[in-house]
């Protein structure tokens, strides 16, 4: 309990005796997991979803062969003769490339028309590539919403979808123009990976220096968080066999890391006695290791159900809290006193630590009407977002796209009249309910259709116009692009659209069996199927975080405090993610993991010193102005550096650095500001030692109960 | 009143008459009426499926019909087709048709007529004619209004 003070003594000799054989012993230690388990690391978040999507494996049970569905955007001043010729070269040339399965473009869709003289006609099929510039600016302004999606009106857009089953390489081709490349590689750039890791060794050296005037405190910080880190993902590896670890997952175990790393280092840095340096240690320890002890108990039994959950993401991301919490302690009790006692601080002197008395004195006096007022509008905002989430998922978790595409395979037994009305059917109901956020449904129906529509001979579609259409399908060589042997592919563009709703509408439909076989719409699939299950994960563990927190403290105040202090940066955030309409990543989760492991390491810590020093008789601002003191300013510094380090990843180019940077910044921020003006107005809501002080009588002098400061 | 009356019953067929389709007419009986000038047709491709096309000769599209079938040999692996000969009066193709009837190879000679502009001065004798009115009889009763036209056996 709060109130403990454990003895340490014998513990501390024993290190300091072994200090040098405990320094080296880490370090082979973590040097052989390292070369044991050595983990695989994608920059991509696809395999980790996809690992889990129930409808990959529909897809792959029923043999059709997926592919990533890669966007290329040209841009041109001007539409020439020259251009159009490069344009037209380029479709032929990425045709051409190995991996790539099919291109749609301005050059791959056929104009189907009627081509009269009198009693003689015939239905032609026009190909854009045919077509000189003035023809083809001619067609395309009669029916420019057949082409919509791979031209723009005026001519300057060009896009080009491009199905390919292995990465393209376009530094060969020719492209006119200025060009835009929309694609997912998994591919790690270590280069700027390095690049942002010494800029957070130079970030933490700087800020360390100013605020504590040395290197040794970088040194064991970087010390500290290189073996929390290593020996946290390989112990994930041997206990899952899961080799496959996010770039972004490490960022996890170094924000985790860098706090609890310097709630120890700087009890030791104000704690220095001239009389014997082996003090601060035994003050660092005797204070810092029950909460910090409390904060790994926490973490461990608020997301240890989540790791029996059939999710690699799910298991990895608490995984790497839960253990980089108990490695980090582990080391903090070992190594950093092993490692500090080779030291001894001259200058002390701490004159940030003023900023928490200013907290202190403004946070005391706080309105009770509007922390209610708050709490009241923060608990609605959290049963709203639950309702949400559980009742209108599709369209509270939004993927928004604009000028995109999805294939569809649909098996088929005989091409019969029944098999295109069904199709018919499917296209119009789906143009029914998505009206303009939809582009063209290319189908076999939709070809039947227009090729009977110009042919003179026939009116409705009746078996023998099927059969006339089929065969000018075959005459002009489009049977390929619609369906082969036992599949029908239907390719449906879209505008303007939120795609989780679009997909979910799909999933549902019954009236036809299909199957997605583009990764980016698998993707969007199992993030959407999976919201449900991370929102329960995350509500699940918030709450045992709250619960654990008041058994912790034998408080039914706190359990209230745990869940708001956990639950506010998550909740402010998900606002933030709704109103932006921002898609649900890897990246986002991994920030909220971060966000929930600060929190209830700065919840178990504001809380412990709170508590503890009101137990041993302080007033409430003396209390508030000591946890500021001992537990507000290591929150303070490791949360500036790591929103200072974050804020920097958003600028990379790394598609996924830039998201985790931003994500992570924005949380880190939330919760600082939650640990700063929340928290402390919570613990003094729910202090039960007011009542004490308020009645005199019962009042005991600090010294009385044996207060140390 | 009996002129309006009068007026309003042409109204009502002449747009019942615009609304009229090929849909109406059955192709069972199509295929029926076919089988009669069977015999009669040119033979091209050796596919399954049997097409019959209803040709003129000097028809620009029913000659870029038989150009696009002819340069994709795959139409005529999957497809048979049974050419019959039917003129488009303003054409004025009857010597042409003549000549590929009276030729001892009537494909080859029709190949050469409509993919290489071949012209002919041929007279049809009396069993070619014969074979152009028979092929014109059913080809009224299909109401065959345009060149090429198609009918797909099932």
């Amino acid at each position: 309990m709060y109130y403990n003070t454990p003895n340490i003594n014998r513990y501390l000799d024993k290190v300091v005796k072994y200090r040098k054989a405990i320094i080296i012993f880490y370090i082979l230690l973590t040097t052989l997991l390292v070369s044991l388990f050595q983990p695989k690391f994608l920059s991509s978040d696809e395999l980790f979803w996809l690992n889990d999507s129930k409808e990959l494996h529909k897809t792959q049970d029923h043999q059709f062969q997926t592919y990533s569905l890669e966007k290329l955007i040209i841009t041109l001043k001007n539409l020439d003769d020259t251009d159009l010729e490069k344009l037209k070269k380029l479709h032929k040339d990425l045709t051409k490339i190995e991996g790539v399965t099919k291109v749609s473009s301005l050059f791959s869709n056929d104009y189907i028309q009627t081509q009269q003289q009198g009693d003689s006609n015939l239905v032609v099929v026009v190909n854009s590539s045919k077509l000189n510039t003035l023809e083809l600016k001619k067609m395309i302004k009669e029916v420019h919403n057949e082409y919509c999606n791979v031209v723009d009106e005026e001519f300057k857009k060009f896009y080009f979808f491009i199905r390919t089953t292995k990465p393209l390489e376009l530094s060969g081709l020719s492209i006119p123009g200025s060009y835009e490349y929309v694609s997912v590689s998994s591919e790690v750039e270590w280069l700027s990976i390095l690049f942002y890791a010494l800029l957070f060794i130079l970030v933490t050296t700087v800020v360390f220096r100013i605020l504590f005037r040395n290197y040794l405190s970088t040194l064991g910080g970087i010390l500290h968080i290189t073996l929390t880190t290593l020996l946290t993902f390989s112990i994930i590896i041997m206990i899952t066999g899961i080799y496959t670890i996010h770039i972004t997952m490490p960022f996890i175990t170094i924000s985790i890391a860098l706090v609890e790393y310097l709630y120890f280092y700087y009890r030791w840095h104000v704690s220095q006695y001239k009389t014997n340096k082996l003090n601060a240690i035994r003050k660092m320890l005797n204070r810092s290791m029950t909460p910090a002890m409390w904060t790994s108990v926490l973490t461990a039994l608020g997301l240890g159900s989540l790791v029996l959950l059939d999710s690699d993401i799910i298991k990895l991301l608490s995984l790497s809290v839960i253990i980089s919490s108990i490695t980090g302690y582990i080391l903090n009790l070992t190594i950093l006193p092993a490692y500090l006692s080779y030291f001894e601080l001259k200058h002390t002197h701490v004159p940030y630590a003023k900023l928490g008395y200013l907290l202190a004195s403004n946070e005391l006096h706080y309105s009770k009407k509007f922390l209610f007022i708050f709490l009241v509008s923060a608990y609605t905002l959290l049963m709203l977002g639950g309702y949400y989430i559980y009742s209108q998922s599709n369209s509270f978790f939004k993927l928004p796209v604009k000028n995109e595409q999805i294939e569809l395979k649909i098996p088929y037994e005989n091409i019969d009249l029944e098999l295109i009305n069904s199709l018919s059917k499917f296209s119009s109901d789906m143009q029914e309910r998505f009206e303009d956020e939809l582009g063209e449904v290319n189908s076999l129906a939709s070809i039947v259709h227009t090729l009977n529509e110009a042919n003179t001979q026939t009116d409705k579609l009746d078996q023998q116009a099927l059969l006339q259409a089929l065969f000018y399908m075959d005459l002009y060589n489009l049977s390929h692009k619609y369906f082969d042997t036992n599949t029908l592919s239907v390719e449906i563009n879209l505008f303007d659209i939120n795609k989780l709703e679009l997909l979910d509408w799909l999933m549902h439909y019954d009236g036809i069996e299909l199957y997605f076989v583009d990764d980016e719409t698998l993707l969007g699939i199992s993030k959407y199927g999976q919201t449900i299950l991370l929102a329960t994960s995350l509500l699940w563990a918030l709450l045992i975080i709250g619960f654990v927190t008041g058994w912790i403290f034998r408080s039914k105040g706190m359990i209230f405090v745990g869940l708001t202090i956990n639950v506010m940066p998550i909740l402010l955030f998900g606002v933030l993610v709704s109103l932006l309409s921002i898609p649900l990543s890897l990246e986002m989760l991994i920030a909220m993991t971060i966000s929930v492991g600060l929190a209830s390491d700065a919840t178990i810590h504001f809380a412990f010193k709170y508590f503890r020093l009101r137990y041993f008789g302080r007033s409430q601002k003396h209390t508030l102005e000591k946890m500021f003191f001992y537990a507000g300013i290591p929150v303070i510094i490791g949360s500036s550096i790591l929103i200072f380090v974050f804020a920097s990843l958003s600028f990379s180019e790394v598609h996924s650095l830039q998201l985790i940077g931003k994500y992570s910044a924005i949380l880190i921020s939330l919760s600082l500001l939650t640990d700063l003006f929340i928290l402390p107005v919570l613990l003094l809501f729910v202090d039960r030692f007011r009542g004490i002080e308020e009645r005199k009588e019962d009042y005991i002098e600090p010294k009385k109960r044996g207060f140390e400061a | 009143m009996f002129k309006y009356l009068f007026l309003l019953y042409l109204l009502v067929v002449s747009l019942n008459a615009n609304t009229h389709s090929r849909e109406a007419h059955l192709y069972t009986n199509d295929i029926k009426e076919l089988a009669l000038i069977k015999k009669d047709a040119i033979y091209y491709g050796y596919g399954e499926r049997l097409i019959h096309v209803f040709l003129d000769p000097l028809c620009p599209y029913s000659r870029k019909f038989l150009q696009t079938l002819t340069e994709n040999e795959l139409m005529l692996q999957k497809y048979r087709y049974a050419i019959y000969l039917y003129s488009i009066p303003r054409l004025k193709s009857t010597q042409s048709v003549a000549a590929v009837y009276e030729s001892q190879t009537p494909l080859e000679t029709l190949l050469e007529i409509m993919l290489q502009d071949a012209k002919y001065k041929n007279l049809l004798s009396y069993v070619s004619q014969k074979k152009v009115e028979a092929i014109a009889t059913v080809a009224k009763k299909l109401d065959v209004n345009k060149r090429p036209f198609l009918v797909v056996e099932e």
